[in-house]
């Protein structure tokens, strides 16, 4: 089925089989791998997007779900080569180890400071209680989210 | 994932002229949070998929002539974070906000945890300690059912395929009315219940007695159990220790658990009993009328 819809600022109009899922949407055909799979049923975060301004487990959204609607993914949120603040607080705090949380986690935190610009340290804790990181560095994560909030 | 027809209706009459045809196996989805990993492992096959996350009257909350009447197709955060709910009804708003994750309630939708008829669902008990009525609309009628009516066994409901649950309506509780959801889990978040529910009360604080109670338990039966014997021994009772432990043990004789990967039917008896007496010290507190449990 023919469907429209935006991702990172730009339009798409596609032809997408209804039973696509989004997470595949968007890592297969539009070769956006930053967007992981992890459990592929809503437990652990690791394809988070944003959808419409609200994190979402891109993995539970079905293709179709997205018609005229606005996704960002991790690779949205860096701007003409310059990285996001919250991606730079991640590498200054090292909130990195194996990575593959990182993009759920940012989109995550993303969601949470487009919505609420000063969170409190629970309120960050909630923001990111969907999304496993199963080095668990969740300390200097949250560190990490903390500054890009308070910057 | 199966083969299957997606279609959006943009409004209620359109949806249920979809879903009128019983010629083939039909699935309705809003959130997808609890469809689409049963499509995925298979668990439901169905040849048409009905969304109806796009029908704008289907979503919202609203307050008029003393109900509280929230649209199927809101999400848990829209419910978690309403003045509406906060204010009236803050069982419900903390039992939305106990469910999965930010990205669960961000799509889940109350319609889909009701209709989805977990045991261990969250928002069910705190709707049916709250007096809860579901609205439930065909092509041909409509009807309204008391939402602990509404529940046959895990994961059914007294919904027909041709029908949708269009609305909950809660009663608006009156001022003396206080009430309190728990869930006790493995962790706080992306936790499927061991043992939940809700207790709200009325109290006539002049006289120090109980006027009405709800008690409610999930987790601990194929559905929700509203533990009537434990309410009948309390209502019209003077507000007291005694009573209250009484009443717990009623709750722990009542209930009917499993042993699972969870926990054991011996440790869910006990944590109910215990989790029903911090729910009624909870709620009495609110009203302004202390039972003094030390430790709770």
């Amino acid at each position: 089925m023919l469907i429209e819809f935006k991702v990172n600022a730009k339009q798409y109009k596609m032809d997408v089989c209804p039973t696509m899922r989004l997470l595949d949407l968007l890592r297969e055909e539009l070769r956006l791998t930053g967007t992981k799979e992890g459990c592929g049923e809503g437990e652990c975060g690791s394809c988070t997007v944003i959808m419409e301004g609200k994190a979402v487990n891109s993995c539970l959204v079905l293709a179709p779900q997205i018609c005229g609607k606005e996704i960002i993914t991790v690779e949205g949120l860096a701007d003409d080569r310059e990285l996001d603040l919250l991606q730079q607080k991640f590498m200054e705090h090292s909130a990195v180890e194996c990575g593959f949380c990182t993009p759920g986690m940012l989109m995550s935190a993303k969601a949470l400071l487009m919505k609420n610009p000063h969170p409190t340290d629970e309120e960050i804790r909630t923001a990111i209680a969907g999304n496993l990181c199963r080095c668990a560095g969740y300390s200097k994560i949250v560190a990490a989210i903390k500054d890009a909030a308070d910057a | 994932m199966a083969k299957f027809k997606y279609l959006k209706p943009s409004t209620l009459q359109e949806a249920l002229c979809f879903l009128n045809g019983n010629e083939s196996d039909k699935k309705v989805i809003s959130g997808g949070t609890d469809i689409m990993v049963q499509l995925r492992n298979n668990k439901i096959d169905p040849e048409i998929i009905i969304d109806i996350s796009e029908i704008e009257n289907l979503k919202g909350i609203h307050s008029r002539d003393g109900f509280i009447t929230i649209g199927a197709a809101t999400t848990l955060t829209e419910i978690a974070e309403s003045d509406i709910v906060k204010r009236y009804c803050p069982i419900l708003a903390q039992a939305a906000a106990s469910v999965g994750a930010t990205q669960i309630r961000n799509r889940g939708t109350i319609g889909g945890n009701v209709c989805n008829a977990s045991p261990a669902a969250d928002t069910i008990p705190a709707l049916v300690a709250l007096g809860a009525v579901a609205t439930v609309v065909s092509v041909e009628q409509e009807r309204e059912v008391l939402l602990e009516e509404l529940f046959v066994g895990v994961g059914k409901t007294a919904i027909n395929s041709n029908e949708l649950l269009t609305f909950i309506s809660i009663p608006q509780p009156t001022e003396n009315s206080a009430g309190s959801f728990f869930k006790l889990g493995k962790r706080k978040a992306q936790a499927i219940s061991i043992v939940n529910g809700a207790v709200q009360i009325g109290v006539n604080a002049a006289e120090g007695k109980f006027t009405d109670v709800h008690v409610v338990m999930g987790s601990v039966a194929p559905t929700v159990l509203r533990i009537r014997e434990a309410e009948e021994s309390l209502i019209g009772r003077s507000i007291n220790r005694q009573n209250i432990e009484n009443a717990a043990e009623i709750v722990k004789n009542k209930i009917s658990p499993i042993s699972d990967v969870r926990a054991t039917a011996d440790y869910r008896k006990d944590v109910s009993g215990n989790l029903f007496i911090e729910a009624m010290s909870d709620s009495l507190e609110q009203l302004g009328v202390d039972v003094s449990y030390p430790g709770c």
